[in-house]
């Protein structure tokens, strides 16, 4: 047992240490220089430049900068920020290029938003997701199976800056049901107030993939000799399609609602900026804009650490799920 | 185990003047042990299992051989080593007196033209997305045969299993299941192998084509002189098929001969419970068999097998001796072989008290 | 002692001259021993196709009588499953066209509404799946799985239910059933497994029991176990069973009656003993030609030409006769027009053939 648990965290940690070192040499080493675009295009000389490339740290060799990003990421380590050490505690970040606020700080602060977006949205789409998929299931081959799934398609492909400007236009602005933003200073019923709409569309958008899967998975549940079984049983058609069907049916859905989590609760780009959501993606594109470089590396280090825990979960809510569940 | 004497396997018997020349197969001490890992939420299990253990053989050219037993016995793995679907664990599998157990893939592809296998399922067997022709061809070049005239050899090959030559271009699923068996077959005659190994090549059929496609088998095995292992669990369809027979259980041999012998002197215990559980037709005519053996239980998983004999737990004949040691394959009672004079062929048998007792019907007269 | 050879059953002379010794017993024309707990008269059942409609069953007519086996057989696509789905009315209504009648214990199944279907299902008549291990739900354990069928038609609280459950476990010769009440379907071996499925298809003793290849996944060992054992609950219980097999040896060992299916209709009836000694039908006869046997040398197996049809396109007349070798005996082109009727060939036995003199002309096929 011990040795799984072993394997399985060596295995999690070789993940995020590839994705680290693939991600600091695409913009360590990348053409992205975050001194030439603090330092201006106007009134930038060759001097200034050189001053900004030693306070952040760039103008060292790849491997010396990896290096300690490495040894702060572990045991913490001293950064000189505008010319003074500055120590980060373990696990460091860094600091932000642009504003000197401490990477992991900046990050906590807006991982909230992002989390219950994601939390809100999640309830969202499975409700209405799995509900609508086992429904079209059931009414398979009928109308209104063909109008949910051909919904759900057409809806599913429309992009959602689209959907989402449209809604944000129309319920927080021109029929403002909605806040349009949301605030954690408002209290939490105002803030989650103010997430609702960015919620509904993420919610929605995401509903359509799991109106599919769940009645792609019920449909092959529902044809399952352990389904007719039950029904001869001469119990009712509820518990049939619910106790019997529903509950195997969902154990594929899991896998996917997994790794739909770790995508969406390291930060929606669209979504989050065009609700002005403050969140780690609206965080993400910033510091790209920008070149902040200790940022771009937190939030991917951040999406790749819950890809992998998330995955753990689901392996786990996997066997407990299913009694059969023997992985080798 | 590695010191008991195995009669078919020594270099004297092959050097006996009755036999024409080296068995076209011997296996001999075949081991094959799969490691598994069972995964549950954070726990984990290791565990062997004995798929095959210990395993004797050999098959002369132009014979037969049937290997029969229940799901479990490990017919099916000895056959996917043979072909080297599988790495043997242990042992030494000589085909033409050349050992290919470990033999490594470049050296084994000129044999995988001569040993080819038949499959059990005709749906999932072929690729639904290649026609009939690209089935065909494909291991025709891979193997540099017919060149330039593979497509006129593919229709011939279709001729050969009495499939119209004209389908060359249609999909496995315009084809019925009795049919697909066909292009299997078609298939695997292709390279023009000297051995075929069949794997439960009727056991998924109607009855009705069953009996077309043993025909067809049996016409071609004549017609090219093919050699065979031949793998049921239908006691009914190897007696038809095979000269001789293995019966296996829980991944040993335990008891090997001729079909006289097999069907109509069997010795061990399991064989005997095996031929009386199978439903014959001479039963389904309402003739009744002469003693019915009901054996209690399912057999024990391969990973944790019996000590000693392996058939112990279900055999009504079980002493203190068979869990403790395992009985030998070996000619136990010599007597009753020399009914069968000619062909100098064994008659083994791996049990402590073994005895002669048939429990099919009596021989009919039709 | 875990295995006991059991003495031969006393053995029926077969005589040769098959149509001098008429039956004693007829199962068709006057009533045997047994109430009738199901009588499908006329039943046809169809399913739409892309190709057309697919025509599963046509002009059936049986009954199932208490106490008594009866085995229907046929190949795959000859309709012996899809008859016995609509027993229960397992068959989703808008896909699937049901005509004729169904009298289960005297209820109507064919047009009846779920409320009717759920109080029969399991209660008057259960069945048994080929699969145990796609049969069994594999989230639910055994125990729990056997105790919702009792409690679906037994107001008792859910420890009696889990009760009744470890004993009808008990019965069907599972050793320590309470621990394997607990147990999850995969944790049963293949056997233990039909087994269980079994004590849940007799939890509500039901009159009539259907039991659709239950032995085809199994061992022969396992095999002859499970249906000494459906055997000997029938004894004792004294239901009807309905067996449906592609096996001829498994309709020997165990069946009184038998039916005959090819292509969706009914071809031969009669006492399973009789029918398999002395087929009037010539696909029956070509069946049992067509078996290797374990007890006696072969040369060449004798074959049925050609597949079974395709059910969109039946051929005309007589289903069978594109395969048929004696449709030469009959005269004109009756075959191929006109389709025979289930007419009562000899006393105790319908067949569905054109043929005058069936025995006859099927012995000297035999013979040559």
């Amino acid at each position: 047992m011990l040795i799984y648990i072993a394997r399985r965290a060596i295995m999690a940690v070789s993940v995020i240490l590839v994705v680290l070192v693939a991600t600091f040499l695409l913009f360590f080493a990348g053409p992205a220089d975050p001194a030439q675009s603090m330092c201006g295009e106007t009134r930038c000389t060759t001097q200034r430049l050189e001053d900004i490339r030693r306070s952040l740290g760039t103008d060292r060799p790849v491997a010396i900068q990896f290096k300690e990003y490495f040894q702060g990421l572990l045991v913490g380590r001293d950064i000189y920020v505008s010319g003074s050490p500055k120590h980060c505690e373990a696990p460091c970040l860094g600091f932000s290029f642009r504003t000197g606020v401490e990477v992991k700080d900046a990050l906590a602060t807006r991982f909230p938003n992002t989390a219950m977006l994601a939390l809100m949205s999640m309830v969202i789409f499975l409700s209405v997701g799995v509900s609508t998929g086992v429904l079209a299931a059931r009414r398979r081959g009928s109308g209104l199976d063909r109008g949910i799934v051909g919904f759900s398609q057409v809806f599913g492909s429309i992009p959602s800056y689209i959907t989402g400007l449209l809604f944000a236009l129309n319920f927080t602005v021109l029929y403002p049901l909605l806040p349009r933003y949301a605030n954690r200073s408002d209290g939490i019923a105002g803030w989650i107030a103010g997430l609702v709409a960015p919620a509904i569309i993420l919610g929605l958008f995401y509903a359509t993939g799991y109106v599919r899967y769940a009645r792609a998975s019920m449909v092959d549940t529902l044809n399952q000799d352990y389904v007719r079984t039950a029904r001869s049983k001469g119990i009712s058609e509820q518990t049939v399609v619910y106790k019997h069907g529903l509950r195997a049916a969902l154990s594929p859905v899991v896998t996917i609602l997994g790794l739909d989590m770790a995508g969406l609760l390291s930060g929606t780009l669209i979504t989050e900026q065009i609700f002005g959501v403050d969140g780690i993606g609206r965080f993400a594109i910033e510091s790209l804009r920008n070149d902040d470089l200790p940022i771009i590396m937190g939030t991917v280090l951040i999406g790749c650490v819950l890809v992998v825990i998330m995955n753990l979960i689901v392996d786990i809510a996997y066997s407990f799920l299913d009694p059969r569940v023997r992985l080798s | 185990m590695t010191a008991t004497p195995v009669s078919p396997t020594t270099p004297t018997s092959e050097s006996t003047p009755t036999s024409e020349s080296t068995p076209l197969v011997e296996v001999s001490n075949l081991v094959k042990h799969f490691a598994v890992r069972e995964v549950q939420g954070l726990t984990m299990t290791r565990n062997t299992v004995k798929a095959v253990d210990n395993v004797s053989f050999s098959l002369a050219e132009g014979e037969t051989l049937g290997l029969v037993g229940e799901s479990g016995c490990g017919k099916s793995t000895v056959s996917r080593c043979i072909t080297r679907l599988e790495m043997p664990t242990s042992g030494a599998i000589r085909y033409k007196g050349k050992d290919i157990a470990r033999l490594p893939e470049r050296q084994l592809r000129p044999l995988r033209r001569e040993i080819q296998m038949i499959f059990q399922d005709p749906y999932s067997s072929l690729n639904p997305r290649q026609t009939v022709g690209a089935i065909l061809t494909t291991p025709l070049r891979v193997h540099n045969l017919a060149k330039g005239r593979e497509k006129a050899r593919a229709q011939e090959l279709l001729e050969l299993v009495g499939l119209n030559p004209e389908h060359i271009n249609r999909y496995p699923s315009e084809f019925s299941g009795g049919q697909r068996q066909r292009i299997g077959i078609a298939r695997a005659l292709a390279v023009e192998p000297k051995l075929i190994i069949a794997d439960e090549p009727v056991s998924a059929l109607d009855v009705s084509v069953q009996a077309q496609v043993m025909n067809l088998l049996s016409r071609l095995r004549e017609e090219l002189g093919l050699s065979f292992i031949f793998i049921a669990h239908d006691l009914g369809v190897i007696r038809h098929f095979c000269d001789r027979v293995a019966v296996m259980y829980l991944g040993k041999v335990v008891e090997l001969g001729s079909k006289a012998h097999i069907y109509g002197e069997p010795q061990h215990p399991y064989t005997q419970a095996l031929l009386s559980a199978a439903p014959d037709i001479n039963v389904v005519r309402g003739i009744p068999p002469k003693e019915r053996i009901r054996l209690v239980g399912d057999p024990p998983s391969p990973i944790d097998p019996p000590s000693g004999c392996r058939f112990r737990t279900r055999c009504w004949k079980a002493q203190e001796i068979c869990a403790t040691q395992e009985p030998p394959l070996e000619d136990k009672l010599g007597g009753g072989d020399d009914d069968i004079p000619e062909t100098g062929d064994e008659h083994v048998i791996a049990c402590h008290f073994p005895e002669i007792k048939s429990t099919l019907v009596a021989e009919v007269a039709r | 002692m875990s295995a006991q050879p059991v003495p031969p059953v006393p053995s029926s002379a077969v005589p040769q001259n098959a149509v001098a010794a008429a039956p004693e017993r007829n199962v068709v024309d006057q009533a045997p021993k047994g109430e009738v707990v199901l009588k499908i008269t006329d039943l046809c059942v169809r399913f739409p196709s892309d190709e057309g409609p697919v025509n599963a069953v046509q002009d059936l007519t049986y009954e199932a009588r208490l106490g008594r086996t009866l085995a229907i057989v046929g190949e795959s696509g000859s309709g012996k499953s899809v008859s016995s789905m609509a027993v229960l009315g397992l068959h989703n209504p808008k896909r699937s066209s049901i005509t004729g009648s169904i009298l289960l214990d005297g209820t109507e199944i064919v047009g009846a509404d779920e409320a009717t279907l759920r109080k029969l299902r399991s209660n008057t008549a259960a069945m048994i799946f080929q699969d145990p291990l796609s049969a069994l739900h594999p989230f639910y354990k055994v125990g729990n799985q056997i105790a919702e069928a009792y409690l679906a038609h037994n107001s008792v609280s859910k420890d009696v239910a889990r009760k009744r459950a470890v004993e009808m476990l008990e019965l069907v010769g599972i050793p320590n059933p309470q621990r394997r009440a607990k147990q999850f379907p995969h944790e049963f071996s293949g056997g233990m497994r039909q087994r269980a499925m079994i004590a849940l298809g007799l939890v509500n003793n039901p009159k009539l029991l259907i039991a659709d290849e239950p032995t085809t996944a199994l061992d022969v060992t396992v095999q002859a176990q499970i249906l000494d054992l459906v055997k000997s609950l029938q004894r004792e219980f004294g239901s009807a069973v309905i067996l449906i097999t592609h096996d001829l040896g498994v309709v020997a060992e165990v069946s009184d009656d038998i039916l005959v299916m090819y292509a969706g209709r009914a071809v031969e009836r009669g006492l399973a003993k009789d029918v398999l000694a002395r087929p009037q039908h010539p696909y029956t006869h070509a069946l049992l030609q067509s078996l290797p046997s374990a007890s006696e040398d072969s040369d060449q197996l004798q074959t049925i030409k050609g597949t079974p049809p395709s059910l969109v396109n039946l051929p005309s007349g007589c289903s069978f006769h594109p395969r048929c070798t004696a449709r030469d005996r009959v005269p004109g082109d009756a075959c191929a027009t006109v389709l025979p009727d289930l007419r009562v060939s000899s006393p105790g036995r319908q067949i569905r053939c054109h043929l005058a003199n069936p025995e006859q002309v099927l012995a000297q096929e035999g013979a040559s």
